[in-house]
């Protein structure tokens, strides 16, 4: 069967979506038939909560900064592993095949897979609800910038797993698609860290490579952006853009695998 | 074997290894050290040292239980007893170690205390709680006939280096050796170099030439530096990072700019382009002395382990120029500045010439000589630098005169800043890694890219070189992943160049986007107006500044964006000629650092042609650009009402010791000490938020025209002229910030008490409850006010190391003395209160109204700062505070919550002739008074402070006070989260428990549930 013959495209979008939903139903029960997915929000959500917990009545502030500021690093761990088994798995348990031969395009595959790993995303910023819940319950926290912070956070993880989906279907090892995805958000969250942007500035002053980096690619200063409460078009163009490329690059990646 | 069998078993054999290692752990020979100087193990210097003791050493440890210990110096006292006992094993019997609990002996503390050693404050946590513990853990180094030593706090900063340490106590105390001074300084002083001599070891070099200072000196004393570069400054900074001192003096006036700009900047102050001068018989002059009461080297005998010692006399400095601390950059340094001698309230301070912007003003208690110590965060190993204003003091005209007490400030120097613990210091061989020599900038570019690169390179083309073998095809770019490749270019671009207004700020205030309130002023702006960035390109700017000045361009263009009036035009000033550089120079443009000749500074131009008015911001450090939407919004808006920048008048007292402790000074012919300018950092902040500060003479306070408001710090004893200022400004309609406060802190270890710590409020006599407010009906409560919401703040602690001797550190202290005032105390709908997070009031006192006499004058007031609920206060009359006083109210009788801060506003009444001041009929224009039951909380320390949010809440009180309503909200906008009340113990383990384990657990539930079904429903599948 080749692609023009699929029943489903974008321009068809219930038929399109249906497809779509099919893969998602299909990944999420996947998703929480292992244990993975289950180990690693409970390992994360644990991280994060008593990371905060610990500094919060010491530090005595009703914000959510100290959480929106370990939240990169956390996700440059969290992300790579929701993401290594998108395609990884697959290819390795030889299902990509069996994906190959159902009447669905690569995009509605890639969309399923990339919604499936979003909810389960969804599933650990739901999980740190507790804290904002806490800080209502303490004082009168600005909902401004805790709201932008996990709109923030939700992009933020959209795009980590966008990069990870887009590199797990370069490979059949799931610990290569960590390793990579790990090294990709790495890029994109130190790039942003104030020392190595001076870092990086010292090595030739005139080019100024670190502050060049930090505008233009990294996705540290734009996170911490929306965590102040400042929801940027530049900032929204920036996570969905970059994440649609990666998708839509994952989509040829497994089209090309197909033919 | 049952699966649960199998379960426990696993479990059981866990437990077991787990003990195991426990035990073994403790086992002293169970362990292989491999590092260079293993901790536990004699050093090979150390061992050398013990083959040549010629009596016997005896090693005492005092220190606490573990269990009373906090976390971070639990295995402290371990450690160091088993070193000890491996140095008794060592010594060959000459060696004898005895370890003592004093908390549990009270006779060993006793005896502890007779030979000066005393428990440190250390901070632990019990349930989400910072609490204060005092706490042991000392050595004392008893060598025989030698005499003894101590090593006074043996915290896990100090154990890599403790056996260094004994080894240095030990050469010290057997071949005790005068310091060695190192001095560059020109050939004319003579006399210096005589009475160096006679104090210590003199080495002469030549430092501005080579930029070296011998490597055995203990203390360098810089005299009229000319060329200062970044080299010198490495120099420096290795001598008081291995514990040497630096004695820096020269004038900002007589210098060139390397004086002016980069060594007071290199040091966290920032030097102002004036001289001070002192009244004299025949008007000004430019000796300006600091005599015995306008000196407190107090901070420098204690800091560095001496005991108090004051120079005792009068001090003289030639055209002494003037420095401010610059706050943020002090605090980068992890330095703390305090004055040693100051100017008498009669000074004055003469700008530069050439520049017509300022007058000559009142500067009384500028600072001249200051010390610039380790803050609480740096290591306390590290040396400290004097800076002094004029090198006059150390010159040979002026060092032996008669009238002046010049070599005695000399000795004071020497034997504080080279005194035997310093000595210790500075001549151990301390631990840690070998130091990285200098390295040109090609090789350290090459090997960083050496040491990051090179593994992961040579991997990848191990790895290439594999792909290649096994596949013949040549490796191509697929045309898909160009495409996306280009479409992620493109989506970059894209990003990078929208709009930065295109954004949506979701804050309550609207604090990352520009306020309402600039709107409206550059939308009522009726002239044009440019405002020139002139800034140096992001490359040539420090580090630190680049972000700073890029948020400032980006502001600047909403300004622009706002209003079509505005203008924003770039205007570097680098590429500027000679004449147009020395124009800037007139308007306060300076470089940042000559070095790179960078700037930073805004100039703001409104009205065409022929009626322009320019007005220039200016920016010592990075932390200047905070408020810039204020200054920028301000700035715009004073030209379109005729207003200049807004004066205020600064009334600050200067601190004076009680007079039962001057009387200890007196009786041993010292001068008290006293004086120090406690506000500088207030006056700079405001400063630096482009008000204009006139000082004022506390004793003849003089207002100048048109003052917006007076600000009256911490009036003292006789503080009836302040006071009398005061009231007369309120009754002419004006706008008074008055802080004060009954007591301080003044915690000690005396002798008597086996150095236990006590509290002794330290009375400062603000007379506050004696003067003209209890006619009108105002109280400052005169009693100790306490809370159980409280916070930690630094604090001078005096202990007497000997009878009659003390010494004072600097330490933290965490007690209900240190009110910590919230958002759930303030009123948020005034300006005075907006942006803070929370107060650190030290000791504070209520205030007290009598409503029924403030009706009668028609006087409003408004509370704008209250405790929690659960304060309380004691009635003190004298001695130490009751230990049960610092631990509720008795009966837990709180006194609920308690103004520390109000707003009076009305027709205030004159102040009448008699000695109390009472108020006489009169006064037909509305006054406003914000009374502050604090003035602690605007002292330097508190506004360097970073816990507190001090510095806001001055500015905002000033600014409600002196600016219209929308200029002062601007200021109070920012990104300020409220602080958490008090939250009882249960409440805390509750939302621990609840906030860490609920999801997490809901999750494994479910798991769990999931995976309980799943056989079920596969065996239904099937």
């Amino acid at each position: 069967m080749t692609e023009r013959q699929l029943p489903a495209s974008p321009l068809f979008l219930p038929a399109f979506l249906a497809g779509t939903r099919l893969v998602l139903a299909r990944e999420l029960q996947a998703w929480f038939d292992g244990a993975i997915a289950t180990v690693a929000l409970v390992a994360a959500l644990l991280a994060v909560l008593a990371s905060f917990m610990n500094e919060f009545f010491v530090r005595g502030r009703l914000d959510m900064a100290p959480f929106f500021e370990l939240l990169p690093l956390v996700l440059v761990l969290l992300a790579p592993a929701l993401a290594m088994r998108l395609w990884a798995e697959d290819r390795k348990l030889r299902t990509f095949e069996l994906w190959m031969t159902l009447p669905l395009t690569p995009l509605q595959i890639v969309l399923g897979k990339y919604a499936a790993a979003l909810l389960v995303y969804g599933v650990f910023l739901l999980g740190t609800l507790p804290i904002p819940i806490l800080l209502f319950s303490l004082g009168s926290p600005d909902p401004g910038p805790i709201a932008a912070g996990y709109l923030g956070a939700a992009l933020l993880g959209a795009l980590f797993l966008a990069l990870g989906q887009l590199l797990s279907g370069f490979t059949a090892d799931q610990i290569v698609a960590f390793l990579a995805t790990a090294l990709a958000c790495a890029f994109l969250v130190a790039t942003g860290e104030p020392r190595v942007v001076a870092a990086l500035d010292g090595l030739a002053i005139s080019i100024a490579a670190g502050t060049r980096l930090s505008e233009w690619v990294s996705a540290l200063p734009r996170f911490e952006a929306f965590a102040r409460g400042s929801v940027s078009l530049a900032g929204l163009l920036y996570f969905a853009g970059l994440a649609a490329i990666a998708l839509a690059a994952n989509a040829a990646t497994v089209a090309r695998i197909r033919t | 074997m049952t699966p649960l069998l199998r379960l426990v078993t696993r479990v059981l054999a866990a437990a077991v290894v787990l003990a195991l290692a426990h035990v073994l752990a403790r086992v002293p020979d169970a362990s292989l050290d491999l590092s260079r100087a293993p901790p536990a193990e004699v050093t090979p210097a150390l061992k050398e040292r013990l083959s040549r003791l010629d009596s016997d050493l005896l090693l005492t440890y005092a220190a606490s239980s573990e269990a009373t210990l906090p976390s971070d110096m639990r295995g402290v006292p371990g450690e160091v007893e088993g070193l000890l006992r491996a140095i008794e094993a060592a010594g060959a019997g000459r060696v004898r170690v005895q370890i003592v609990d004093p908390s549990a002996d009270a006779g060993v503390a006793s005896y502890l205390a007779a030979v000066g050693l005393a428990p440190f404050r250390a901070r632990a946590l019990e349930i989400d709680l910072e609490v204060e513990r005092s706490v042991w853990s000392a050595l004392r180094i008893a060598y025989g006939s030698h005499g003894s030593a101590a090593i006074r706090s043996v915290t896990p900063a100090v154990l890599p280096d403790l056996q260094a340490l004994i080894v240095s106590h030990l050469d010290l105390l057997e071949r005790p050796r005068r310091p060695r001074v190192a001095l560059a300084a020109p050939l004319a002083f003579n006399q210096l170099r005589r009475e160096l001599r006679a104090r210590a070891e003199l080495l002469e070099c030549d430092f501005e030439i080579d930029a070296r200072i011998p490597e055995e000196a203990d203390l360098f004393v810089w005299i009229d530096p000319v060329t200062f570069e970044p080299a010198h400054l490495a120099v420096l900074r290795a001598l008081l990072d291995r514990g040497g001192s630096v004695v820096i003096a020269g004038s900002a006036r007589s210098h060139r700019t390397s004086f002016r700009v980069e060594l007071p900047h290199a040091f966290g102050l920032a030097a102002v382009d004036a001289i001070l001068e002192d009244d004299g018989p025949g008007g000004p002059t430019p000796l300006v002395r600091s005599i015995g009461a306008d000196q407190d080297f107090r901070p420098l005998a204690g800091g560095r382990g001496g005991v108090h010692a004051q120079p005792n006399g009068t001090l003289l400095f030639v055209a002494p120029g003037a420095f401010v601390p610059a706050a943020g950059r002090l605090r980068a340094l992890g330095l703390e500045l305090f004055p040693l001698a100051s100017t008498s309230t009669d000074a004055w301070i003469r700008p530069a010439e050439g520049d017509s912007t300022a007058a000559p003003a009142r500067a009384p208690h500028s600072t001249l000589l200051a010390l610039l110590a380790p803050d609480a965060t740096s290591d306390p190993r590290r040396g400290s630098v004097v800076f002094s204003a004029s090198s006059s003091p150390f010159s040979d005209e002026y060092l032996r005169h008669e009238g002046f007490a010049h070599r005695e400030l000399l000795s004071v120097l020497v034997s504080s800043l080279a005194s035997e613990e310093r000595l210790a210091i500075s001549s151990a061989v301390l631990a840690g890694p070998p130091k990285l020599h200098e390295l040109s900038p090609p090789r350290r570019i090459v090997l960083s890219i050496a040491v990051v690169l090179a593994a992961p390179l040579l991997l990848l083309l191990a790895a290439a070189s594999r792909a290649g073998r096994r596949s013949r095809s040549p490796i191509r770019i697929r045309p898909h992943l160009l495409v996306v490749g280009s479409a992620a270019i493109s989506a970059l671009l894209l990003a990078r160049f929208t709009p930065a207004e295109a954004a949506l700020d979701l804050t309550r205030d609207d604090v990352n986007g520009l306020s309402p309130q600039s709107r409206s002023i550059v939308d009522a702006l009726a002239a044009t107006c440019r405002i020139e960035l002139l800034f140096s390109a992001d490359a040539e700017l420090p580090p630190p500044w680049r972000a700073r000045v890029r948020e400032a361009r980006a502001l600047a263009h909403r300004f622009a964006s706002a209003a079509s009036r505005v203008v924003v035009v770039d205007a570097p000033p680098d590429a500027s000629d000679p004449q147009a550089l020395a124009a800037l120079a007139r308007e306060g443009v300076l470089p940042l650092d000559a070095a790179r000749s960078s700037f930073a500074a805004i100039r703001i131009v409104s009205g065409g042609p022929g009626e322009a008015r320019a007005q220039v911001l200016t920016f010592r450090e990075p932390a200047a650009f905070e408020h810039l939407e204020f200054r920028l919004a301000a700035a715009l808006a004073r030209p379109e009402h005729g207003k200049s920048a807004p004066r205020v008048a600064l009334l600050a007292s200067a601190p004076k010791l009680t007079p039962a402790e001057a009387q200890e000074y007196q009786k041993r012919g010292l001068h008290p000490p006293g004086g120090g300018d406690r506000f500088g950092e207030a006056r700079a902040l405001l400063e630096a938020n482009d008000f204009v500060v006139r000082a004022l003479d506390p004793a003849r306070p003089e207002l100048p025209p048109g003052t917006d408001v007076l600000v009256c710090l911490e009036p003292r004893r006789d503080a009836a002229p302040a006071i009398a200022a005061v009231a007369t400004h309120l009754s002419g309609g004006g706008n008074v910030l008055l802080a004060a406060q009954h007591f301080g802190v003044r915690p000690r270890r005396m002798q008597a008490a086996g150095l236990a710590l006590s509290m002794r409020p330290e009375p400062w006599f603000a007379d506050v409850d004696r003067l003209y407010f209890p006619s009108i009906g105002i109280e400052l409560v005169r009693e100790v006010l306490l809370d159980e919401q409280h916070g930690t703040a630094e604090v001078a602690t005096e202990i007497e190391r000997e009878a009659g001797r003390f010494e004072t550190i600097r330490d933290r202290m965490t007690s209900p003395l240190v009110v910590r005032a919230t958002p759930s105390g303030f009123d948020r709908s005034s300006p005075i209160a907006r942006g803070l997070s929370e107060l650190l009031l030290e000791s504070p006192n209520r205030v007290r109204v009598d409503a029924a006499r403030l009706a009668e004058t028609g006087i409003t007031a408004r509370e704008v700062i209250a405790t929690s609920k659960r304060a309380w206060s004691f009635d003190w009359k004298g001695g130490e505070l009751p230990e049960g006083v610092l631990h509720g109210p008795e009966e837990g009788r709180y006194l609920g919550r308690q103004s520390v801060a109000m707003l009076f506003e009305g027709r205030f009444p004159p102040p009448g002739t008699t000695p109390d001041l009472a108020a006489v009929p009169g006064g037909d224009a509305r006054g406003r008074l914000l009374l502050l039951g604090c003035s602690q909380v605007f002292a330097d320390e508190s506004l360097r402070a970073s816990d507190g949010d001090a510095a806001q809440l001055l500015l905002n009180a000033v600014a409600a006070l002196a600016l219209p309503a929308d200029q002062a909200a601007i200021l109070a906008q920012r990104a300020a989260t409220p602080a958490i009340g008090l939250v009882d113990p249960g409440e805390k383990v509750a939302w621990r428990v609840g906030v860490v384990g609920a999801t997490p657990a809901l999750l494994l539930l479910l798991g769990l549930v999931r995976a309980r079904r799943r056989p079920r429903l596969s065996r239904l599948a099937s």
